[in-house]
């Protein structure tokens, strides 16, 4: 009788446990980390869990002293239980400092990471490319270089992305305010350039070029 | 079967366990079959006057009342012997809540309407409620729109509602001037809103660059 009764607590602790590990596992996601550097050089980055629910504040102050849960250096996928995230890397000689938040739920989730070349890699760059760049212009745009002056001229992340202003030749000093256009340009595979906000507008919208990153239309449009 | 029995009566106490495991056993699978199921689907409503009416979607037959379906579009028909067919197609990132008022067209079917008229006010109080919910998330969605339409001297903003149904709405900047178009963008953003998120039309502005580059 005992014997049975044993056999019986130990069947049912087993199934509990087993149940438990089930869902348990079932909470934790996978999270495919992409790491963008096309670059191929030195990138590293920590993931760090956030305990407090509250987005707002600094994260990163303190962040020394915990012990990350892994270090990303080139694409992986980590498997991570629901909560909120960040992902730090220190900057270096190429690369601007990176902060990265992300939350998983209830679901595996993409992650991708893209370092920024820091501004002076970056305007190396462009002198570099500026040639091509203004020639996909002009193929685009034919009257563009006729009417227009180039004003600003950036590289974004990588030097992938360029964005540029262009201001009107005529306009004169003592005009209050002139409509600067804006554009973009893609450096492709191949190494040439392609203008992917054709014409050049007053404001880009991220509504209609959704493959542009957000934070290069808002530079742009804030010049 | 004998045995069974005198198993029972001898070990009560591990009997009433063995039961319990079994009883959580299948309430578990209960449980976890239609979640692991339904895994990444979404509850389309459909609400049916008559209730047996038949009803496809995309040309599978489903019941009224709740349906887990893949989200995607989709293509609804009802029909019911002496009611109209009912045809309606969606998406169901649009619509989550189908009424189903089929009209009656055969005398039978128009009497059969008349003493149900409870059914179709209550279908349709539910559509009701349920379209006053959706013109409150569009605001929720777009709450730029409580500050237009925006008059002023230099500009006016105002803003549009894409003929596709999509919800994100298109502003409209009406200023003669660049400093008109500047301060409307301006004003755009001292609202807390970034004018980088809309799609926006500048209606007194030619693009020089347009008509050559398209």
């Amino acid at each position: 009788m005992k014997k049975t009764l044993f056999f019986t607590v130990f069947v049912l602790l087993i199934i509990s446990g087993a149940v438990y590990m089930f869902l348990s596992q079932r909470s934790y996601q996978n999270v495919n980390l992409v790491v963008d550097n096309p670059s191929g050089k030195s990138f590293k980055a920590t993931i760090h869990r956030i305990d407090s629910e509250n987005h707002e504040g600094d994260y990163t102050s303190g962040l020394e002293n915990t012990k990350p849960i892994t270090e990303v250096s080139e694409s992986i996928v980590v498997n991570l239980r629901p909560g909120n995230y960040l992902v730090v890397s220190k900057g270096n000689v190429d690369f601007e400092d990176m902060t990265t938040e992300f939350s998983v739920q209830d679901k595996p989730i993409d992650v991708v990471l893209k370092p920024s070349f820091t501004s002076a890699v970056l305007e190396n760059e462009l002198v570099r490319q500026r040639d091509k760049i203004v020639s996909a212009l002009r193929t685009t745009s034919p009257n563009a270089t006729n009417f227009y002056s180039i004003d600003i001229e950036k590289l974004y992340q990588q030097g992938g992305w360029f964005g540029g202003t262009l201001v009107p030749k005529n306009s004169s000093d003592q005009q209050l305010a002139v409509d600067v256009l804006r554009f973009v340009a893609q450096k492709q595979s191949n190494g040439s350039w392609r203008i992917v906000t054709n014409p050049p507008e007053l404001l880009l919208s991220h509504v209609k070029y959704p493959n542009i990153p957000r934070e290069i239309l808002l530079d742009l449009n804030r010049q | 079967m004998e045995r069974f029995r005198y198993f029972v009566f001898n070990h009560r106490v591990v009997s009433l366990f063995l039961f319990g495991l079994v009883l959580m056993g299948v309430t578990l699978l209960f449980w976890l079959i239609p979640s692991l199921k339904n895994r990444g689907k979404v509850v389309i409503d459909v609400a049916a006057v008559p209730k047996d009416a038949v009803i496809t979607l995309n040309n599978e037959k489903v019941r009224a009342g709740k349906n887990y379906v893949v989200p995607g579009d989709y293509s609804l028909k009802a029909t019911h012997d002496g009611f109209g067919n009912y045809n309606y197609s969606f998406h169901t990132d649009v619509v989550r809540y189908l009424p189903v008022l089929l009209v009656p067209e055969s005398d039978q079917a128009k009497e059969w309407a008349a003493n149900n008229e409870r059914s179709y006010a209550e279908v349709e109080g539910r559509a009701g409620e349920l379209a006053q919910d959706q013109g409150l998330t569009f605001y929720q969605k777009n709450p730029i729109t409580s500050q237009l339409p925006f008059r002023s001297l230099y500009f006016d903003i105002d803003y549009q509602i894409p003929k596709d149904n999509n919800e994100n709405v298109v502003l409209e900047i009406t200023a003669s001037s660049a400093l008109g178009r500047q301060f409307a963008v301006k004003q755009i953003r001292d609202w807390g809103f970034e004018p980088t998120d809309y799609s926006i039309e500048f209606k007194e502005f030619r693009n020089p660059l347009k008509v050559n580059s398209q």
